[in-house]
């Protein structure tokens, strides 16, 4: 569904981030920070195998899990 | 096309879930450079931390599975990007200060302010979520008195799915299909 508003403060910076891509990562950066991380996790990136793993998550509703912590947070605002 | 996902609609990438079956269509005709998927560093710190609640709090998983899980997550999401098809969003003080700003307007969650303003900065034509706590926040009349103290109001110049309602999910999955 469509929001729109007015243009507020923050549109202000969007558009500068944006426009410099400054915050963008992609390519080379990306697949080196990745490794990085897999090295300090112990984990070989080169070997993954995405259906195997959707296979051993089955059932498992991840999205419910990431709701849960926020509804956590939203419950402690109310 | 651009499309932000957030961090419940991400994850249901990776596993067999309810409604992830358009979360799979958006990462093949990513794949197939027909749109391009944007989303942010913290996504992945919110993906891995939900294996890990799996498997240390749940006990649904044992620590091998939680492991391959993130080696698929990272794996995929590297392969996405090295192919320049997914950008990722880091973090800097930039983004997360203009975060306070929506926090303030909208009360949502930091988690949540951050993604909506990701989503700006990524320049995306939609957003996809699966949460109706974001969802219930973001669809709510901004706040008057908040308003009054900041000043203008907040632009957000793009659709927001959350795929757990009916209809945003057979809208969005048409619009897929018709990339």
């Amino acid at each position: 569904m469509p929001y729109y508003g007015q243009k507020g403060r923050s549109d202000k910076v969007a558009e500068e981030l944006a426009k410099s891509g400054e915050c963008f990562i992609v390519g080379g950066r990306a697949k080196s920070l990745f490794e990085y991380a897999a090295k300090a996790m112990k984990l070989d990136l080169s070997s993954y195998d995405l259906k195997s793993s959707r296979k051993i998550l089955k059932g498992i509703s991840l999205a419910d899990i990431v709701s849960e912590s926020r509804a956590a947070k939203y419950e402690n605002l109310s | 096309m651009r499309i932000y996902l957030d961090t419940s609609a991400y994850v249901k990438g990776f596993n067999e879930e309810a409604r992830s079956d358009v979360i799979e269509d958006i990462f093949d005709k990513c794949e197939q450079k027909r749109l391009e998927i944007v989303t942010s560093w913290w996504t992945i710190s919110e993906s891995i931390a939900a294996l890990d609640q799996a498997f240390r709090k749940k006990g649904i998983i044992l620590k091998p599975q939680r492991n391959a899980a993130i080696s698929s997550l990272l794996g995929k999401t590297s392969d996405l990007s090295k192919q320049e098809s997914l950008i990722l969003v880091e973090m800097n003080e930039k983004i997360i200060v203009a975060s306070w700003e929506i926090i303030r307007r909208m009360h949502l969650s930091a988690d949540d302010a951050l993604h909506l303003f990701t989503a700006k900065v990524g320049k995306c034509d939609l957003m996809v979520v699966a949460d109706n706590y974001f969802w219930e926040r973001f669809k709510a009349e901004p706040d008057i008195e908040e308003h009054e103290d900041i000043g203008e109001e907040i632009r957000f110049p793009f659709d927001v799915y959350n795929i757990l309602i009916d209809e945003d999910y057979q809208l969005l999955k048409s619009k897929i299909a018709a990339l």
